[in-house]
């Protein structure tokens, strides 16, 4: 046992050093482990460098441009020279080059030892890749293009894409790939972005592919590994004819000395329409807004890391009021930034980017009369109400099934809604399976939609004159999707009424007709040519039978799902054609006739009959034939008020009116209660010179 | 009171003298390392290069007119809405420029501004034009803040003289400590969990010294509190292990890998460092209550021998340990108490609840540190007691 009598003052400052030591080496203990986020990519190389020979091409994308008549091209390539021939489908005499102009040795910025470097470049086993970009701009709307990339002394394989033009298209949408988080190896995140990619196009027609954000995650600690991480997003082979529309996300770029998204212009073509209002003082950084067109929509992209030079008639506002003003006619306006407003994940009240999004960007694009928002960054899928001024508008002219205007003050049964009022925000889940968060933010009075099932997700968006709709998938372990949540805004025609065709283009290509809808009750008229057939009925497939969210797994942090949705049903309409020529009907007769008259039903586009289901449909029907109509009994006068009264028989008085009772006495009012005195918790003093002024 | 003591250390008899007490010495170096840990602080900046706010500044202003109030008190108690406000502003470059500034209510931000209010606002001037862009981030709290810290130190003065002051020495010392010296360093890269430790020490030394001054129940706290620190340690480890939970589970920690990339720092020991200074007060509290009983016992009864004091030491310990281990307990039912209302009300499945991360690092701060309270007590009152009692 320690004597601590003979030890001295010195002897106390040893003892206090030992246990100092002590205690340090036992800190060290169980404590957790150091988190650096690296993970092992350096061999992700081998899988994606192909066959050195200085003329190989990668990384090949498309970009939309600002109208349907541009496509951009972006590739790295071994060579100096290079270029695109291009012609319609069809025609290839008809074909134009596209020099690359102002081409240069692929950079990367990111990096501890590159940082404030300008000409750093970076390298892929060895070998220097130059970038190459061009693009054309007299392309003919909605025309299948081939082309071909003509290097040094190489010519790629033809590869093809097709323009838009129409009304009516589809396009892809994908959140957050953010390769190299993390959650998974770089190989498997670019694997699930390329599967991802594979699964949209087998089994959707679409015309692009949408990336709200983050492609990749960048790296500080080593300058190659950002670059090997877009090598790993460009290796989708769909990218070559499915053109990629990029949105800048937080991690695309790194923080350091300013070198955010610096290695952006390496990889992605903008459109010519991009805004060019620059950071204080940045020269290298611009700000990533842009806006394309496509079909009948403007889509305008924003870089919502910075969320300045935008309200008050910033700058940034002005070239989104200028675009808009150009494209006057587009019949949607969709605003698409990484960082989401109304998130399940993040904290509403005290994050200050979405505070800055919600008072300075909402707003605006709620005064612009945007459609949608679409969103990533939150790594979960959610759907908001329609906001204004931040408050949930939840009464909406929600349509049901048979297309009815239907009132629903929850605002969380139904899926279609008319002409909306508010903005409604879509916040989507990763499209690489890299990395998930949990539901965090409680269910929150903005989200109307929110689900987690730890899958990849993958959405589709239909466009018509007259409906926006997005259906997002996760897609399961064994390549089926199933749907996560479908929703579409439907614009009421020229006459304010709802549109007579709410056609299923919208919906997935494999889906399959099961049941009619419509309850067809029988229908009478004075005379057949008066009888009322209906043109069409809704009918059932199996999308709309399921619920639409799901219970996810239970476990540490890994909170889900809320209701139960199941009469989603969005209005889907067949035609049928009624057989009035076997009819149990003789127009001789003068009597009422009742018989079952069958139609055959038309499915719409997109649906098909799988299960080869008996597309006939049957209605019970009265009518009377041309003669006379019969006028009924007669009635005697009501017996009981209200009721109809007996039929006359012959020979029997009718029944008298029942007498009316006398009505009963009111009960006694109960005299009011003395009022009690408010509890003592905050007088209000009259020495307390101010209030609370954060209380209403 | 101050001035009582600078009269005394610096005049005698109507002379100057400069009474180098060991204690002066001390509030002396101490003071001129807060300083110096200032400066280093303020220096130390790692600039990551990604400032959002470029261009934005947020001047203080005075409400002059209520322009326009659309907002009204909806259903759940709350003021939603707009105004638009004319606001003089008093700081900054336009000091004395009268602007019009934006003001929306939210959930999370219920500013409802009237005449002569002072708001902080969002002020951003878009380069290159006269135009700008102003909105209100909220009320003005900054110099109510100051005036009620510095009236706190006050009240410690009036109700404890000397001892209240010097606590109050204390506390700025270990928040000068904290923000300017552990936040700079563990960002830098330096180990977060020996770090701590060591500067933990420093904030027990010098907190206990410039209380109770350099006296044996001071060493005597001091031992007991690092032994507590010790017991921490192990506590953590062993809870942390068993619910499976470290430092990389934390809600944070997707902002924090960012900062990771960037720096070297060691992110997944910052809840063990969180715990340790969240609970340094306690366990100081109980080693410094043992302490001071325990010497207070000897000198009351000089003949007390080693078993008498600590049994008696533990006796209060006991007492003690009742309303301590509540301390730490409901502080920390206390921050979750929102959080417990949501749960109740979510109708969420028990099951789930119990075993959730956040569950588990609430009871890992909770239990860890109190472990350390409860061991530090027997610890502190056994070298109490042993360097007491005469024989």
């Amino acid at each position: 046992m320690i004597n601590f009598e003979k030890i001295s003052k010195n002897g106390m400052t040893n003892l206090v050093l030992a246990a100092t030591l002590l205690v340090t080496s036992f800190s060290g203990v169980g404590v957790g482990t150091p988190i650096t986020g690296l993970a092992n990519e350096e061999a992700a190389t081998s899988e994606v460098a192909e066959a050195q020979t200085g003329t190989t091409i990668r990384n090949l994308s498309l970009t939309p441009g600002g109208d349907v008549h541009q496509m951009r091209f972006t590739w790295h390539s071994g060579s100096y020279e290079g270029s695109v021939r291009i012609w319609p489908q069809g025609s290839p005499d008809a074909y134009q080059i596209l020099e690359t102009t102002n081409v240069r040795p692929v950079e990367v910025h990111e990096g501890a030892e590159n940082m404030g470097a300008t000409n750093v470049v970076s390298t892929r086993d060895g070998y220097v890749y130059f970038l190459h970009q061009t693009a054309a701009y007299d392309l003919t709307a909605n025309t299948v293009y081939e082309y071909v990339i003509v290097t040094e002394n190489a010519t790629s394989t033809v590869k093809s894409f097709r323009t838009g033009g129409t009304d009516t298209f589809q396009f892809g949408l994908g959140g957050d790939p953010q390769i190299g988080v993390g959650g998974q190896s770089v190989e498997a995140d670019g694997l699930g972005w390329v599967n991802t990619l594979e699964v949209a196009i087998r089994d959707f027609d679409l015309d692009f592919f949408v990336s709200v954000g983050d492609q990749i995650q960048t790296m500080n600690n080593s300058a190659q590994t950002s670059q090997i991480r877009h090598d790993q997003l460009f290796a989708a082979p769909q990218l070559s004819s499915l053109p990629l529309v990029p949105v800048v996300g937080n991690h695309d770029g790194s923080g350091a000395n300013n070198t955010n998204s610096r290695m952006w212009p390496f990889h992605y073509n903008l459109p010519m329409e991009a805004s060019t209002v620059q950071r204080f003082g940045d020269q290298f950084y611009t700000q990533f807004d842009y806006y394309f067109v496509w079909g009948d929509v403007l889509f305008i992209v924003l870089d919502s890391n910075f969320r300045t030079q935008f309200a008050g008639n910033g700058p940034r506002l002005q070239f989104i009021e200028a675009a808009m003003e150009r494209h006057s006619d587009a019949n949607w306006v969709v605003a698409m930034f990484h960082h989401a407003t109304y998130p399940v994940y993040r904290d509403y009240e005290t994050n200050a980017a979405i505070r800055e999004l919600v008072h300075q960007w909402a707003p605006e694009f709620e005064r612009l009369g945007v459609d949608l928002v679409l969103n990533g960054h939150e790594h979960v899928y959610s759907r908001s109400h329609h906001m204004l001024d931040n408050t949930p508008q939840r009464e909406q002219q929600w349509l049901n099934a048979d297309a009815e205007i239907v009132s629903d003050p929850t605002g969380l049964n139904y899926s279609a809604v008319l002409d909306p009022t508010g903005l409604v925000h879509i916040s989507l889940n990763t499209a690489s399976g890299s990395g998930y968060r949990g539901v965090r933010r409680f269910p929150r009075p903005y989200v109307a939609v929110y689900n987690q099932n730890w899958r990849r997700n993958v959405s589709v968006a239909s466009v018509t004159p007259y409906e926006f709709s997005i259906a997002s998938y996760q897609i399961n372990d064994d390549g089926t999707r199933t749907l996560v949540d479908l929703y579409t805004i439907i614009r009421s025609d020229e006459f304010g009424n709802v549109p007579a065709h709410i056609t299923s283009v919208r919906q997935a290509q494999d889906e399959v007709f099961e049941r009619v809808y419509t309850e067809l009750e029988p229908i009478e008229a004075d005379t057949f040519a008066e009888l009322e057939l209906p043109a069409q009925v809704v009918i059932e497939t199996d999308i709309r039978n399921n619920d639409f969210l799901r219970s996810g797994e239970t476990g540490t942090n890994r909170s889900v799902t809320t209701a139960d949705f199941s009469n989603h049903v969005v209005p889907l309409f067949a035609d049928v054609a009624w057989d009035l020529e076997n009819i149990d009907f003789d127009a001789t007769l003068e009597q009422a006739q009742t018989f079952t008259i069958t139609g055959e039903l038309t499915l719409p586009a997109g649906v098909s009959n799988t299960n080869n289901l008996d597309l006939s449909v049957s209605m019970a029907v009265t009518t009377y034939g041309e003669a006379v109509v019969d006028p009924g009994p007669e009635l005697c006068p009501p017996t009981i008020p209200g009721l109809p009264g007996l039929p006359v028989i012959p020979g029997v008085p009718c029944l008298p009116p029942l007498p009316e009772l006398p009505s009963l006495p009111s009960l006694p009012t109960l005299p009011p209660l003395p009022e009690l005195p408010s509890l003592p918790w905050f007088p209000n003093l009259p020495w307390f010179p101010w209030r609370n002024r954060s209380l209403a | 009171m101050k001035r009582n003591s600078i009269q005394k250390f610096f005049f005698k008899e109507g002379k100057l003298q400069l009474k180098l007490t060991k204690e002066f010495v001390f509030f002396l170096t101490i003071s001129l390392a807060m300083i110096a840990m200032i400066k280093y602080g303020v220096s130390n900046q790692i600039d990551f290069g990604f400032n959002s706010l470029i261009g934005v500044t947020f001047p203080t202003g005075r409400v002059v007119e209520v322009i326009t109030d659309e907002t009204e008190i909806d259903e759940t108690g709350l003021r939603m809405g707009r105004q638009v406000l004319r606001v003089e502003l008093l700081t900054g470059d336009q000091g004395g420029e009268v602007v019009e500034a934006q003001n929306t209510l939210f959930i999370g931000h219920s500013v409802h501004a009237e005449v002569g209010d002072r708001l902080v606002l969002y002020f951003e001037h878009f380069e290159g034009t006269d135009q700008y862009f102003v909105r209100v981030h909220s009320f003005e709290r900054a110099t109510a803040i100051y005036v009620i810290v510095l009236l706190f130190i006050g009240l410690l003065g009036a109700v404890f003289g000397k001892a209240g002051l010097r606590s109050a020495f204390g506390l700025v010392f270990s928040f000068v400590v904290i923000i300017f010296l552990l936040i700079p360093m563990i960002v830098g890269g330096a180990p977060p969990a020996m770090l701590t430790v060591g500067l933990a020490l420093l904030i027990i030394v010098v907190s206990l010294i410039s209380v109770m001054g350099f006296e044996k129940k001071t060493y005597v706290s001091i031992i007991g509190t690092t032994i507590g620190i010790g017991f921490y340690a192990i506590a953590y480890a062993l809870i942390s292990g068993a619910l499976n939970i470290s430092g990389a589970n934390v809600p944070e920690m997707a902002s924090l890998v960012v900062i990771g990339f960037n720096t070297n720092a060691r992110l997944g020991e910052l809840l063990f460092c969180g715990i340790l200074i969240a609970s340094l007060g306690a366990i100081m509290d109980v080693s410094v209550s043992i302490a001071s009983v325990t010497a207070e016992l000897s000198e009351a009864n000089p003949d007390a021998g080693f078993k008498k004091l600590f049994r008696s030491g533990m006796k209060i310990g006991r007492d003690l340990i009742g309303s301590s281990s509540n301390t730490l307990i409901l502080a920390f039912t206390g921050s979750f108490f929102i959080a417990l209302i949501l749960f109740r009300t979510n109708n969420f499945a028990y099951e789930m609840l119990i075993n959730q991360v956040n569950i588990g690092i609430e009871v890992l701060r909770a239990i860890s540190a109190s472990v350390a309270m409860v061991l530090t007590a027997p610890a502190t009152a056994v070298i109490g007691s042993r360097v007491y009692s005469k024989r």
